[in-house]
């Protein structure tokens, strides 16, 4: 694989490293120099108002083609990620559990996590150990098996797609899970589902960057450090408490920052 | 002997060696006459408009005397086995040994030699050699006139064939070559009928493809045209649909140098439906053109077709697709599609859906028609799961043909459509680097880094 050194950092680090980021999407500058880290083993809250590049940062990490870095870098465990295509970045250890996850007909499902599965554990995994943990998590998440059967994402309500993105998250285990806005849209009983599912692979082997608009979220999945992004930078950045202050007082007083 | 020097004497001669009935040796001056009365077409023929016909080598010899022998490497029928109701092979001018089950035999299965069934099977072989694919082009008058080798496929009344009848259509030698089939499915029957074209050499073939379904019978026919690359194959595959009757017909057109078809279907009685399917994969300098009349000329009539095609290469593919309703043909149901995928920069695609609508009384009629490349968004999801950017193409590319072929639910086509699909994908060079890259590398390079 060809992951460039010279930019590297001390391979000890165990942490998702975002310096100075600076993010154009279609010639119009979103991110102004970001910077963030999240270790590894902690769950990060990543808020603010809409406009505010949250989801131009999740793409730009996990390299969407759209979304061009201009300066700056993001490292894994020391790793400089800014030039790779986005399977590298996931063979490091990366993944980006999406906004609006795209149907893709003809490609089935058990197809795509299967081909997923064996480019990640770099082996082909037996059908049958692959759908044993395929059905196991399609419990745990309270999916209907029958979707076994159907296309990526095809004909998936909003709410069922945020589930099968948790679920390949669990069957994937990355060391660093992107949520971008994963709570929008669903309703009580989904998040309480969903949460659960996040909150059963925390541990001090993953890092979590959970982005939401909402602090609804944050009632189930309690997170170590959270941030507030404003016009494409962190403004503000504290404890669980943070949230609580946002949840009072909204968005309006960050305009006296910028 | 060549077609540009065909003289009335030749179509005699050729067919009292074949020990043919008078009446079809009529037929063939008939059509020679036709042929004498027609013009070859140019570029400026409406029809001809997308391949330029002198890609077909007309002075090419008429091949004569013995088959080669080549085994066969390519196509479903090989794929199959032996596990089939019936099978032969035509191989250049010759139609070999045709092998059936016993069951198939009782059920009084016809597969065979279209000058012997002519005379053991008049009635019916008279009945329909050239009222499926008459005289109207120089290539259709040409193919009645001088065929050989011929071929007379019959299922007859009622008879329910759970296994397909496999027909291998191969070329070993360079020159020119007219195998006709005629295929009839006759009243309440039931069928599938493969038809491989496989081999290769310098050669033009000139082919007739003629299917008459009975009333209420149902019948399948896939025709893959996997020739080498040397191929040039111009062909009429039409079918002709009896009252209340069904076909599936999929055309998957992978191989060849250049291949012109035209997967025609008539609804000339009432209830007729037919299901047009079609995949093919250009590579090279390749081209491929698929142009089909789907003719309602009949009431209640159901049509739906659907052709892919994934171009690389510097590969050309055209599809044209027209829906005709006659005035007379009331409460029609119709829909067409095609769906192209640019793979390379050079390749090319042409999609022409085209309706004649004569009738106010049509209960749906639509068409969609599209020349694209691979989603990046797909690309983006599938390559942020850890797939490689060539791998998630070519998972892409699959589930992009298996809409088509998984309509035709027979043994052995998807499996092997799909593993020849992927063979030809491979042997391509895909644009498999990431966008942004190339992307990145030219700003760099503006910015003078």
């Amino acid at each position: 694989m060809a992951v460039r050194n010279n930019n590297d950092r001390s391979p000890d680090m165990a942490e998702l490293q975002i310096e100075g980021l600076t993010v154009e999407v279609e010639g119009q500058e979103i991110l102004h120099g970001l910077e963030l880290v999240v270790a590894r083993g902690e769950t990060h809250a990543l808020m603010g108002p809409n406009g505010s590049g949250k989801s131009t940062l999740a793409y730009a990490i996990a390299g969407h083609p759209a979304y061009e870095v201009t300066a700056g870098h993001v490292r894994i465990d020391g790793t400089d990620i800014t030039e790779l295509t986005p399977d590298e970045r996931a063979q490091l250890g990366l993944f980006l559990a999406m906004q609006y996850p795209t149907e893709i007909p003809g490609v089935s499902l058990t197809n795509f996590l299967r081909t997923s599965l064996n480019a990640l554990r770099d082996e082909d995994v037996p059908v049958r150990t692959f759908m044993k943990e395929l059905r196991a998590q399609f419990d745990v998440l309270d999916m209907d098996p029958a979707f076994m059967q159907r296309n990526v994402n095809e004909g998936f309500s909003g709410g069922e797609k945020k589930r099968f993105e948790i679920l390949q998250m669990a069957l994937l285990r990355p060391r660093y899970a992107i949520l971008d806005e994963t709570d929008s849209g669903l309703d009580i009983d989904a998040l309480r589902v969903v949460s659960e599912g996040v909150n059963r692979l925390r541990g001090p082997d993953m890092g979590v960057l959970l982005i939401t608009h909402y602090t609804r979220i944050l009632r189930y999945i309690t997170p170590d450090r959270v941030h507030v992004m404003f016009a494409g930078r962190i403004v503000e950045s504290g404890g669980p408490e943070l949230a609580e202050e946002l949840e009072a007082h909204g968005y309006e007083r960050l305009r006296v920052h910028s | 002997m060549k077609v540009t020097e065909l003289t009335e004497r030749d179509v005699v001669a050729l067919s009292e060696q074949r020990g043919e009935p008078d009446w079809l040796r009529d037929r063939r001056q008939e059509a020679f006459k036709a042929y004498c009365d027609l013009e070859w077409p140019t570029r400026r023929t409406e029809e001809w408009r997308y391949t330029d016909p002198k890609r077909f080598d007309l002075d090419r010899p008429v091949l004569h005397g013995d088959a080669g022998d080549a085994p066969i490497t390519r196509g479903i029928v090989r794929a199959l086995g032996g596990d089939v109701a019936g099978s032969v092979r035509m191989t250049d001018n010759t139609v070999g040994q045709p092998q059936l089950t016993v069951e198939a035999a009782a059920a009084g299965v016809i597969i065979g030699d279209l000058a012997t069934a002519a005379v053991t099977h008049e009635a019916v072989v008279r009945e329909h050699l050239g009222a499926v694919v008459g005289t109207s082009t120089k290539f259709d008058a040409l193919s009645l006139a001088a065929h050989t080798p011929g071929l007379f496929v019959y299922v007859p009344p009622e008879a329910v064939l759970d296994r397909p009848l496999a027909v291998t259509v191969q070329v070993t030698r360079p020159g020119l070559v007219l195998p006709r089939i005629l295929v009839v499915v006759d009243r309440f029957a039931e069928a599938a009928i493969y038809i491989d074209h496989v081999g290769d050499a310098e050669a033009t073939v000139i082919e007739t493809v003629e299917v008459a379904l009975g009333a209420h019978a149902k019948a399948s026919i896939v025709s893959t045209q996997d020739w080498g690359d040397h191929i040039d194959h111009v062909g009429a595959h039409r079918v002709v649909v009896g009252q209340s009757a069904e076909v599936a017909h999929l055309e998957a057109t992978l191989g060849g140098r250049t291949v012109y078809l035209r997967p025609d279907c008539g609804l000339d009685e009432p209830g007729g439906r037919a299901s047009l399917y079609g995949v093919y994969v250009g590579s090279g300098e390749q081209q491929i053109e698929h142009r089909s009349l789907i003719h309602h000329n009949a009431s209640k009539t159901t049509s739906e077709s659907m052709y892919k095609g994934a171009l690389q290469g510097r590969s050309r593919a055209t599809w044209f697709g027209n829906i005709r309703i006659e005035p007379h043909a009331k409460a029609t149901s119709s829909d067409e599609t095609n769906r192209n995928l640019i793979l390379t920069d050079g390749a090319h695609a042409d999609s022409i859906p085209f309706l004649e609508i004569q009738c106010s009384d049509v209960v749906q009629c639509g068409h969609h028609s599209s020349v694209g490349q691979v989603d990046e968004l797909q690309l983006f999801y599938l390559t942020s799961r850890g797939i490689p950017r060539a791998e998630a193409v070519r998972m892409l590319v699959f589930g992009f043909f298996a809409e088509v072929t998984d309509r035709i639910d027979l043994p052995g086509v998807t499996e092997t459509l799909l593993a020849e699909i992927e063979h030809e994908i491979r042997s391509g060079v895909l644009s498999t680097t990431d966008p942004r890259r190339t992307r990145r590398t030219a700003v760099v390079a503006e910015r003078g880094g």
